[in-house]
């Protein structure tokens, strides 16, 4: 007998959600997360201590490097690393993917839905129904100072911005922020809104456990010609000891940018005889890149007590009306976390005098995250050292979107009234596409309904499987792929996974 | 020269040389204004002292990744003007780090050289033994769950060793 039903590396958007629906129908669950678990009366506003207790630390491209010189621009790639994933410090924009970029999806990889038809919007519309009601989806409206400074300057120029669909309960919301943890729970991260009533309905957790591997063996070749089959992961745990736990199914939740890793580490291209598929392992990353305008304004903002986030302008947001996005008031909710991102108008990060006459208007400063519709260009990999390599070129195009882009962000703010402005180093938050589903096996990792080609019971839930790159923020699209997951595995068909003939 | 885990009183990671230029880093990243009292930069509050504790507790390859960060940076500055980085003006010093900045050889490893001085000041660090302002103060940050905010400090070495507590509200 198995330890678990099923075994769920990451606590994210997709593991966490995933194991409420499959815990709540009886399936004995383990999540494991690398991250320590921090509940709502632990968030605080120490900059510092947040850091180091939620996010990963500084990761970044390596572009310049594995391109051999040829690209210059890197990207800083910001993620939650604790109970809840990058849900527990996202800004809680709940957004549903464009018609468009679902039906790409069929382009690119051949995903369909449970009929075999090319999948859409429309087979996604009950999952997107089913998650924005548990997580309690809606407008978010009670804007805070920068934003409505903001409102006043792109109304002026013709583009004024709507509210943005939130996580959030506004009624416990006091603008205490999101990036450290909201320390007042109406943020409905997948801490709040799945991992704690998947524990109630009786899954266990392993915290501060790094899975290394997925434990994998031979079978005979099933229907879907694999010969390879999952049956648990070998961790360590917080105090560096090893371990094993076998399931049913291993399920990898760990973002796009750990979960290509744990199957690399797991030798599945080797074990794989280098299919296709297993080759694709990694490739196709895609980032949302972004980057930030701060301006200065007259009077005092404090815009670091912010739900931040709460507007956008995202008439220019699809890739055929422009393919980017401008979202709003951004100020990074403390000293630190600015003085970090910040640079000149050339985007070199600047010290000195500049540094310091800028933090003294820090108060005054509101800002723009501008992110656009990028390639699915990139990747992930391991060197012969077994470390991970980012690498997600920005491209001419890109820049180019990333120019017009904040060059929209300065007239609308400079049309509120701001002045002395300041850029932003490149910034990624939406890291997907590297296990992407579909049913083209030369270009895809996991078939449509996430498991993967080359091994049986293994199956990816997160943002690696987007096989094209949204034009939004995509963790509601990985909130509603897990509840599209769970429905599969809960179907009368599935009933041998668990055991039952 | 020093070695990890010795003394109760800073530097414990780094070298007398390394000690000296880190400060002098720090100066360069977060001057102090004109009276430095009123203004203190990341060398009065002693940015320099959490940026060695801080390397007390990387792994040994970062590390050493940030001693080639150092060595690069006293490379560049000779290269530049002539002198060792501490040695430079003011000016030269942000000249220097703003090249080693903007290149992209050397950007990333710069931006982490950089963000460990500024957490050793804007995340709010003072030394144990400093009494002035700090960076909170003097950028305005404040507010609600802001104001009073328990600091744990305990993780640095600096704060361990004096068994002060570690803790600043």
């Amino acid at each position: 007998m198995p330890d678990f039903d099923a075994v769920i590396v990451g606590s994210g958007a997709g593991g966490g959600a995933l194991a409420f629906k499959l815990a709540k129908a009886g399936k004995k669950v383990l999540i494991i997360e690398a991250g320590g678990f921090y509940n709502t009366d632990e968030f605080t506003r120490f900059e510092l201590q947040a850091y180091r207790n939620l996010w990963w630390q500084e990761r970044f491209t390596s572009n310049f490097r594995v391109s051999g010189g040829k690209l210059r621009d890197e990207i800083a790639l910001g993620m939650g690393r604790c109970v809840g994933g990058s849900t527990t410090i996202f800004t809680a924009v709940a957004q549903r993917a464009f018609a468009e970029n679902i039906d790409a999806w069929y382009t690119e990889t051949k995903t369909v839905n449970d009929l075999g038809e090319p999948i859409s919007l429309s087979d996604l519309i009950p999952n997107y129904e089913q998650v924005e009601s548990e997580t309690g989806v809606s407008k978010y409206l009670n804007w805070d100072s920068g934003v409505r400074r903001l409102q006043e300057g792109f109304t002026r120029i013709g583009y004024p911005l709507e509210p943005v669909d939130a996580y959030i309960n506004p009624t416990s919301c006091d603008h205490s922020g999101c990036l450290f943890g909201c320390p007042t729970g109406a943020k409905r991260g997948s801490l709040l809104a799945y991992v704690i009533p998947a524990l109630y309905a009786g899954a266990e957790i392993y915290t501060n456990t790094y899975v290394e591997r997925v434990l994998l063996r031979r079978i005979p070749e099933d229907n879907s010609g694999r010969v390879l089959e999952a049956y648990g992961v070998e961790y360590t745990d917080a105090r560096g000891n090893s371990g094993k736990v076998s399931a049913r199914i291993v399920v990898l939740s760990a973002g796009a940018l750990e979960t290509p890793q744990i199957l690399l580490r797991s030798n599945i291209p080797d074990l794989a005889a280098h299919s296709s598929s297993a080759e694709q392992i990694g490739r196709n990353l895609a980032a949302n890149t972004g980057t930030m305008v701060f301006g200065t304004f007259e009077e005092t903002l404090n815009n670091w007590e912010m739900h931040p986030l709460s507007a956008h302008l995202i008439q220019f947001a699809r890739e055929k009306d422009g393919g980017f996005l401008l979202e709003m008031s951004e100020v990074m909710e403390g000293p630190l976390g600015f003085s970090l991102v910040v640079t000149d108008e050339d985007g070199v990060p600047i010290v000195g005098e500049k540094l310091t006459s800028a933090m003294k208007q820090y108060p005054k400063m509101a800002g723009v995250f501008v992110s656009i519709h990028d390639a699915n260009n990139g990747s992930v990999t391991l060197d012969g050292h077994g470390k991970e390599v980012f690498y997600k070129p920005v491209v001419r195009e890109d820049l180019a979107r990333v120019s017009k882009a904040k060059e929209l962000a300065k007239q609308g703010m400079a049309a509120a009234g701001a002045r002395d402005f300041y850029g932003s180093i490149f910034i990624s938050h939406h890291v997907q596409g590297t296990c992407r589903m579909g049913e083209d096996k030369r270009v895809s990792v996991t078939n449509s309904n996430c498991e993967m080609h080359d091994v049986a019971r293994l199956f990816v839930c997160d943002g690696s499987l987007i096989p094209r790159v949204l034009d939004v923020n995509p963790s509601l699209t990985i909130y509603a792929l897990a509840d599209r997951l769970s429905r599969h595995l809960l179907s009368v068909g599935n009933t041998g996974l668990w055991g039952g003939s | 020269m020093r070695t990890d885990g010795e003394g109760d009183s800073p530097p414990f990671v780094l070298t007398p040389s390394e000690y000296s230029l880190v400060a002098a880093l720090v100066e360069a990243v977060i001057p102090p204004g004109g009276d430095p009292l009123s203004e203190p930069g990341g060398k009065e509050v002693g940015a320099h002292n959490y940026f060695d504790s801080r390397l007390c507790e990387l792994p040994g390859e970062e590390r050493e990744k940030v001693r080639r960060s150092l060595r690069a940076l006293n490379d560049r500055a000779t290269e530049n003007f002539g002198r060792k980085f501490e040695h430079l003006t003011i000016t030269e010093r942000e000249a220097v780090l703003r090249s080693l900045l903007a290149s992209p050889e050397t950007r990333t490893d710069f931006f982490e050289l950089r963000a460990l001085c500024l957490e050793g000041f804007y995340s709010d660090y003072r030394d144990p033994w400093y009494g002035g302002k700090t960076a909170w103060q003097l950028t305005g940050f404040g507010g609600k769950r802001i104001d009073g905010v328990k600091k744990d400090w305990s993780f640095l070495r600096i704060y361990a060793a004096r068994k002060s507590g570690g803790t600043t509200g």
